[in-house]
Formats: C-alpha cells, sequence, structure tokens
C-alpha cells in the first residue's frame, strides 16, 4: 500500500512540483491550499496521511498555526510535520518546531531528499 | 508537455497572479490600509515567487525577489515604516519583478536596465530599518545545495575510526513532535553495524508512568564506513529535543559508555519496594549490579483461552476518534468559496445552455402554432420554462464573468511609467473595479485601455505649466471607471486636461483629406474625426502614443468585440471616452433581415442607420456595381444575396432596404436587403465547428421557429464587395 | 479464571501509549497474556509502557506474556534493543498453535 502524503502550500507552482517528486516516489499526494483547507483535508481523507509537508507563509492560516491544530488533535498528532520553506533562517524553523514540526526542507527542495526527509520520518 | 515544463508554465501564470495581488496591495496601502492582512499578502506574494523561481534557478528573479522580499519582511515586522517615499520605491520594485519574471518567461537574459539600482535602494531600507544583512548567508541555500543541513560541529575525522558509540536520549518533546526513537535508531542502523543497547533504568514502575513522557535511552555501538556527519544527520531534525553524544571508538569516551542493557532488577527492587503505590519514594535504587542478559522469561503457561473479539483499548481509542470525526470534529472551518474549472466545460455548458434557449423558443413557436390558448396550462407552463431558461443562461453566463479589476489593476503601473516619461505628474482614479464581464471581454480590453489611458496623460493631459496656468493643480488626474447599464458595461476613461482642441483636429483633417475644407461639422463630429484611420493629434512624434496607432485602432478593436465607443470632451476641462460592451460574447444584438426567403442577422453595433433607397440616389458603375448616394457622400452598395451567392441577378434598389454599416476601420457600405424582420438578441453558434468557415458569413444562431439564421460577417462582405468594385471601376 | 489476552492495536504509536497504558492498569493483579499478532509498528513510548508493565506484573508474581509477535513488532523490538520482551513470546508461539 503507498504512503499517502498530505501537502499544504498556496502555491499551484509548489503543489504541482510537490506532486510530480512525491508521485514519483510512489506516493498517493492529497493536496490543500492554506491550513483551514489542511484540516478540512484531513477530515475528509478516508486514508489519513502518514506524512505532511507544509508550507508555512500561508494566507487564512499558516503554517505555524496548521501545525498546532494538528498536534493539538488526537486523532491526527501522531502525523509527522515536515515544513517546507524558502526560509533557512533560524527563527522561522524554531517557529516552526516550537508548533511541533517534526522536521523540515529547505525550498527550493531536492526531491531526492524531500522523499528521503519523508521516509525517514514515517514509519 | 514535459511535466515540468507544464508547471513552469503554472509558475508564470501564478506570477502573473502574485504580481497583480502585490501591486493591489501596495496601493491600497499608498491609500492608507493598514490591515496586516494586506502586507502579509504583498509578502506572500514576493515570497511565492521567489520560491518558484528557486525551483527553476531563476537566477535574476531569485535575486531581485529575495532582496524586497527582505524589505517586505522589515515592514511587516514594523521595523519600516510603509512611508509614501518608501511604497513608491515598493511599487517600481514591483514593476521591476514584473519585467523580470515576464524576461525569466520569455528566457530573455539580459540585465534589467533598473534592478541593480532599485534592489540597492530596497538593501538601504532594509539596512536602515536596522536589520543585520542575513543575505549573504541566505544565499548559500539557493546557489549551492537545496537542502543545506546544518551541523554543529560536524568534522570529517582525520582517519576514519573503528566506529562510534551514540548515546541517545529522547526527551518527551521528541516524541511530541511525531518524531520517533524507533524510526531514528532504524537510520542509524542502517549506516553501518549496529548494536543497540537498551538502557530501561528510569522506567517507573505501572502506576507512575506517564505513558507519553520519555524514559529511556539508547547506546548504539556503530562500526563500519559511518562517519560523525552522517550520523549526526539522522539526528538532524530531533537536535534539542534529546541528549545525543557521539564519540568515536577506541577512545577514553569507550570506558563512560558501559551502561547496562535493559535493567529489570533495579526497576523490579523499586516495584517491590513500594508496593502500596502511595508510597512511592522518589529515588530510584541504584545499588544493583547491572544484568547483561535480558532476564529469564517469566514461567507462563501457554494461553489456551481463545481470544474473545477485540475489546482491548487500542480499538476502543479508534472507536473514539471515529466518533470524533462523526461528529465533524471541533474545528468545522468554512470552505473555500472557489473551485478551479477547466473554461473548455463552462463553454460547453454555455453551449448547452444556447441550445437550450433555443429549444425552448422552437417549443413556444410550435404551441402557438398548435392555436393554444395563451391561458392554458400548456402555454404558461412553457411561460414558466421560459423564465428559468433565461436564469439558467445568465447563471451561466455569470460563471464566465469576472470583475474587470484584473485588466483595471494593470493601469497604475502604467500610469507611473507614462507619467514618469511625459513627466506630467498623474493621478490614478479608478472606480467599479468589481464591475462583472465576459472573461474574453476582459482579455480583451487590456489593449484597447492601455491605449487611451496612454492618449490621455499623453495628449489629454497638459503640462504642468499649462496646468498651473489654467489655474489646475499640478497632478492630473485620469479616471478610470466601469458599470453596467441596461445590460452592457460601459467603461469610461477621462482625463481632466485641456480637452479636445478642435480647431487642430479640424485643420489636422483637413491637411490629411480625411474631410473637405468647406465641411461644416458640429463638435461632436470633429471630436469623432480622431477616431478616423491615419488620425493623430500628437504634433511632435510621440514614444508613448504609439507610432501612427491612433483611436482608429482602439475604436476598430472595441467593434470587434460588439461595441461602441464615444467621446465627450469640454475645451478646459478634459475629455471622456466612453465604451459600452457586450456583457457576453456568446449572445450578440441583431437586425434580423431577409434576404431572398433567406433570414440573416446584421450585428447591430455595425448599423450606422436603415434606409429605403431612392432610385435616385442610386448609381450604377458597370456590371453589378452600385453606389449609393448618403447626405452628399456616396458609398457602395452592396447586394447581400448577391453577396452571398442566393441570387444571380440584383434585387432593384428601390425594392428593398438598405443598412448603412461601419465596418473596422470605418469603411462604410450601404448593404441591400429585401426586409428588415425586426431586432433580437440572438445566441451565437460557431459556423465553423459545425460546417466549414464561410466568406462573409460570422456564425449562425437559430430563430424561435427552429430555422438557422446566418450572422453577417459584415466586414468580410464589405473588403470583398470593394474588390468587385475595383474590378468594376 | 485466565484472562482475555490483550491485544495490541496495530499502530503502537505516541497517541496509543495512553490507552495502553490504561488498559494495563486495568488488569494489574491478573494474569497477563498480551497479543501482539496485529502489531504493524511500535514506538518507543509504548515500549516504555510495555517494559513497565511487564516489570510490574514481576513484581506482583503474575503472569506476563507477550504471545504472537507479528514480524514488525518482533523486528521494532530488535531494533530498539528490547528483544528479550517478545523472546519469552517468541518461543512459546509455537506452543500456542
Amino acid at each position: 500500500m503507498s504512503m499517502t502524503v498530505l501537502t499544504v502550500d498556496d502555491s499551484r507552482t509548489m503543489r504541482e512540483m510537490l506532486r510530480l517528486a512525491l508521485a514519483d516516489a510512489g506516493f498517493r499526494v492529497v493536496q490543500a491550499e492554506d491550513g483551514i483547507h489542511g484540516l478540512e483535508v484531513l477530515q475528509a481523507e478516508p486514508e489519513m496521511p502518514q506524512v505532511i509537508v507544509t508550507d508555512i507563509n500561508m494566507p487564512r492560516m499558516d503554517g505555524f498555526g496548521f501545525i498546532e491544530e494538528v498536534r493539538g488533535d488526537q486523532r491526527y498528532r501522531a502525523i509527522p510535520i515536515l515544513v517546507l520553506t524558502t526560509e533557512s533562517d533560524a527563527e522561522k524553523k524554531n517557529r516552526a518546531r516550537m508548533a511541533g514540526a517534526t522536521g523540515w526542507i529547505v525550498k527550493p527542495f531536492n526531491p531526492v531528499k524531500l522523499v528521503d526527509a519523508i521516509r525517514r520520518v514515517a514509519a | 508537455m514535459d511535466p515540468l515544463a507544464a508547471i513552469r508554465e503554472t509558475f508564470f501564470q501564478e506570477c502573473e497572479e502574485q504580481l497583480a495581488e502585490l501591486e493591489s496591495g501596495l496601493l491600497a496601502m499608498e491609500g492608507g490600509d493598514q490591515d496586516p492582512e494586506t502586507i502579509n499578502a504583498v509578502f506572500r506574494a514576493v515570497h511565492s515567487i521567489k520560491g518558484g523561481a528557486g525551483a527553476f534557478s531563476l537566477e535574476a528573479l531569485i535575486r531581485f525577489a529575495h532582496v524586497f522580499e527582505t524589505a517586505l519582511d522589515e515592514m511587516r515586522s514594523g521595523r519600516l515604516a510603509p512611508s509614501n517615499d518608501v511604497l513608491k520605491s515598493m511599487l517600481r520594485a514591483a514593476d521591476v519583478l514584473a519585467d523580470l519574471v515576464r524576461a525569466a518567461h520569455a528566457g530573455d537574459e539580459a540585465e534589467h536596465p533598473g534592478a541593480a539600482t532599485l534592489a540597492e535602494e530596497l538593501r538601504t531600507m532594509s539596512g536602515a530599518a536596522g536589520a543585520e544583512d542575513e543575505s549573504e548567508e541566505d544565499w548559500g541555500d539557493f546557489e549551492f545545495q537545496p537542502m543545506a543541513v546544518a551541523v554543529e560541529g560536524a568534522e570529517a575525522p582525520a582517519a576514519a575510526p573503528a566506529g562510534f558509540k551514540v548515546a541517545f536520549k529522547p526527551r518527551a518533546d521528541l516524541y511530541a513532535k511525531a518524531n520517533e526513537a524507533a524510526l531514528l535508531l532504524r537510520e542509524l542502523t542502517r549506516l553501518g553495524h549496529a548494536e543497540v543497547e537498551l538502557d530501561a533504568h528510569d522506567v517507573p514502575p505501572l502506576n507512575e508512568i506517564d505513558p507519553e513522557a520519555a524514559y529511556l535511552s539508547w547506546t548504539v555501538t556503530l562500526t563500519g564506513d559511518a562517519d560523525e556527519t552522517s550520523i549526526r544527520e539522522v539526528f538532524e531534525f530531533v537536535d534539542g529535543d534529546c541528549e545525543l553524544e557521539v564519540t568515536p571508538l577506541g577512545g577514553s569516551a569507550e570506558s563512560e559508555g558501559g551502561e547496562p542493557a535493559f535493567d529489570l532488577s533495579s526497576l523490579l527492587a523499586r516495584v517491590q519496594g513500594d508496593a502500596p503505590a502511595e508510597a512511592a519514594p522518589e529515588a530510584p535504587v541504584e545499588a544493583f549490579e547491572p544484568v547483561a542478559p535480558p532476564p529469564p522469561a517469566p514461567v507462563v503457561a501457554p494461553v489456551v483461552a481463545a481470544a474473545p473479539p477485540p475489546a482491548a483499548p487500542p480499538a476502543a481509542a479508534n472507536e473514539t476518534a471515529a466518533e470524533g470525526q462523526a461528529a465533524g470534529g471541533p474545528r468545522k472551518t468554512e470552505a473555500g468559496a472557489t473551485i478551479r474549472v477547466d473554461l473548455d466545460r463552462v463553454d460547453r455548458l454555455i453551449d448547452l445552455v444556447g441550445e437550450l434557449v433555443i429549444n425552448q423558443a422552437v417549443l413556444a413557436q410550435r404551441v402557438m402554432e398548435a392555436g393554444l390558448a395563451r391561458a392554458s396550462a400548456v402555454a404558461m407552463g412553457l411561460d414558466e420554462l421560459e423564465q428559468l431558461t433565461r436564469e439558467i443562461q445568465d447563471s451561466v453566463m455569470a460563471i464566465r464573468a469576472q470583475p474587470v479589476k484584473s485588466v483595471f489593476q494593470r493601469m497604475p503601473r502604467l500610469v507611473r511609467e507614462v507619467a514618469a516619461m511625459t513627466g506630467k505628474p498623474v493621478r490614478l482614479v479608478t472606480e467599479g473595479e468589481g464591475t462583472e464581464v465576459d472573461k474574453t471581454v476582459i482579455e480583451r480590453l487590456a489593449d484597447p485601455l492601455t491605449h487611451m489611458i496612454r492618449n490621455a496623460i499623453d495628449h489629454g493631459l497638459e503640462n504642468p505649466e499649462k496646468r498651473a496656468a489654467a489655474g489646475k493643480p499640478a497632478e492630473g488626474v485620469v479616471k478610470l471607471s466601469a458599470a453596467h447599464r441596461s445590460g452592457r458595461i460601459v467603461i469610461e476613461v477621462s482625463d481632466d486636461g485641456g480637452g479636445i482642441n478642435r480647431e487642430r483636429v479640424k485643420g489636422i483633417a483637413i491637411e490629411k483629406g480625411l474631410i473637405s475644407a468647406e465641411a461644416t461639422l458640429s463638435d461632436e463630429e470633429i471630436d469623432n474625426l480622431i477616431f478616423m484611420p491615419g488620425f493623430s493629434t500628437a504634433a511632435e512624434v510621440s514614444d508613448i502614443s504609439g507610432r501612427g496607432v491612433g483611436m482608429d485602432v482602439v475604436r476598430r478593436s472595441i467593434q470587434a468585440l460588439g461595441g461602441r465607443i464615444t467621446i465627450s470632451s469640454r475645451p478646459g476641462k478634459g475629455s471622456t471616452f466612453t465604451m459600452s460592451l457586450p456583457l457576453t460574447l456568446a449572445v450578440l444584438d441583431g437586425m434580423v433581415v431577409s434576404v431572398n426567403n433567406q433570414t440573416l442577422v446584421a450585428p447591430i453595433t455595425a448599423i450606422v442607420e436603415t434606409l429605403q433607397p431612392k432610385a435616385e440616389d442610386v448609381h450604377s458603375l458597370g456590371g453589378h456595381a452600385r453606389v449609393i448616394s448618403i447626405r452628399g457622400g456616396f458609398v457602395p452598395l452592396i447586394d447581400v444575396g448577391m453577396a452571398l451567392g442566393y441570387r444571380n441577378e440584383p434585387l432593384p434598389a428601390t425594392q428593398g432596404v438598405a443598412l448603412l454599416i461601419e465596418g473596422e476601420g470605418g469603411a462604410r457600405a450601404a448593404l441591400l436587403c429585401d426586409a428588415i424582420q425586426g431586432q433580437r438578441q440572438v445566441v451565437i453558434k460557431s459556423l465553423e465547428a459545425n460546417y466549414r468557415q464561410v466568406p462573409g458569413v460570422a456564425a449562425a444562431t437559430i430563430l424561435g421557429d427552429g430555422r438557422v439564421a446566418l450572422i453577417l460577417d459584415i466586414d468580410t462582405i464589405v473588403t470583398v464587395s470593394r474588390g468587385d468594385m475595383r474590378k468594376a471601376g | 479464571m485466565t484472562a482475555q489476552p490483550l491485544i495490541l492495536a496495530d499502530s503502537l504509536d505516541m497517541t496509543a501509549a495512553g490507552p495502553l497504558h490504561k488498559a494495563l492498569l486495568d488488569r494489574r493483579g491478573q494474569p497477563l497474556s498480551i497479543d501482539a499478532s496485529q502489531v504493524r509498528r511500535v514506538g518507543g513510548q509504548c515500549l516504555q509502557v510495555l517494559l513497565s508493565a511487564q516489570s510490574t506484573w514481576a513484581a506482583d508474581g503474575a503472569e506476563f506474556q507477550i504471545v504472537d509477535p507479528s514480524p514488525e513488532f518482533a523486528d521494532g523490538l530488535v531494533l530498539m534493543g528490547a528483544a528479550h520482551l517478545a523472546s519469552a513470546a517468541a518461543a512459546l508461539s509455537p506452543v500456542q498453535d
């Protein structure tokens, strides 16, 4: 059974890049456009994603808020979350970690490393 | 298309959306908008462009977006005040960013002339705001390695040691962030030959344990090729959430590494020592010798009893989760209000609704023919059907409708540029940006609007000196507005300049032979001369309004959309151009005429007037070519039946009706038809989709009685007939 | 009486540790057989709960056994240096059949 990955990013370009990289690796990809949408997708998905990859800067609900929501929900809190961001700056990364991010990937991502990071955090 | 190329196109498409967002956000801020979401959206726009540019290694774009983003971040965090000057620079930076996006799209690698200066300006702003310049460090991530791994204290060992001892003790936080000790160990053991020793010293008895705390620690002896860097990489994500010690084997560290493996006896001692749970002493008993091999397995009897259906707690937990899900969960959030739909699907729907409208009309006609009473149930049901059909049609058309905002928001930049080129300070005022019109109409509005706005600044507005002399403020105002009026959209471009210099316009028209020197023209007629082909009022050749492209081009493109354009001007006060356009290109206001028992439709927008030809006004030019005299001028009289091959002998002019039409470029002609049936709105059906392209016929429609009517292509008819005319003359 | 075996959930991740803990507490004082046949993954927190239970049962002098471990469960224990937790079970499981 292939692993399901939820990607949350407001940029269509990034969503498509992620889909391409993840589908190539044999993952099933579900997408959301921002944090709120991400929560909706989690709720609607019959197959709980095993890993979440999320952007930080998004409208409506940003990555920090989304991570906090996921971590605060008994149903989802065990799902590893990788934050995907252009920021290499320590502050954003730390905030994401404080919120409960499992790991991070620096954009622009290398597809091989992205997949590798997902496999590292996923059971 | 190769998937990456497709994503690249998506990226550029998205860039355009973000550039629009960026500009409108900055403009809103310039207008006093202090909503933090506005600056956030502005920041996100640039941030997103940078992110995508990074993915496609568009260096010039990345570089500029980065500097821009840094400045915006300063503004977002409140360290850089959004003063007018700052916002003006940001707007120019947005323009440069737009240029860079387009250059990148076109694969143009030429240096942008303004980028360097503006980047410097932005950097100064960010610097002045007191930001430490991190740009250099940040670059590392973009230029070298997508996934930079920060490894503290990582050094390649000088001589590879025999291996490493990795001591690892997770904290509760590690688990809380969905990291997993088991997975880290799995990664670690993949690096070489690993021996894992578990230390469960700290595990309290069951009645004391906090199941989500962290009590276990591990010591992994790793031998093989693994280097310290790759070992530490395994723990990259849990840095700070665990205690980690990596020591080369064979060093002094080994002595302290002799931790016991699972120490059941110490735990046993504690459990036994505090059998009454409440009296649990805190201090663990440490006086036990480590027991290296696992304790003997408890002697247990084999399980004989059959396992009942799983009533076990984990299953119960699942049920709880399921209940939570069924209940909708605590955070029922509002669904996104938009969906993306392929345009083809919408067009197909519009097409079908077109068919429905026609079908309904056919049905109504049949009912009438059947002689059913108006008040009969069938007729009344049909009325309701008609009502419903019309509503469906409107709703479907509304799907394609978009606010004119998308084209309006391209104009501020244009105004800035033209203002800079002409040296005229200009303020653009927009109104009715939310007014909706068909997407295709919007797309084709950009060019004429661009032209008109350039024109308004270049020709309409006076220079500051003249304005001062006229007692006007130095800053000229150009107003762009949109509104719905009687089923059409009306767009106005007005300026508060000097108005049309009628003397000069008339002079130029005479000079260029467009009118005779003796012609007496009303003010309105003079104003409309500027729409004549080849007319240009610019005394000096201007870089801005284009060369040889005048208002005639604007009028032509508006007419092509089934629209009309008019001008009104007041000397000293300014001019207003008014465009009236259909809300959709799927229906057309038509004049239904008959020609040789055929029903044809002529677009109303092309028709100037209808007239009954008098014998004395019609002159033959030999062959079948005729002209008709209208108010002292001659226009070709085109027999539509002949032009379309419906008859071989021309209709005597006096037996028909003539439509005086004006085609693209202002060429006039009179179309001779048998009779006029009336005006009506028709649903346009593409002819090419069904048959082939027919010269002189633009499209078709189906009338209420079920008959197909062709829609005339006025311009082709005029052009073709003109060729005939020349041959004849 | 022989207690009904406690069947472990398939995913012994961090969210399973709490419920597992509670289930074990409920069975304190009785002989305990834990069915690990459904387990697909096991994490550190569930492991520590199981280890705590094992020693608690030992201290109580009650029977404690893990039966029919799935390969994933056994592998997980080996990976975490806790093979002994199931080794008895592994030895016993053929007997069970």
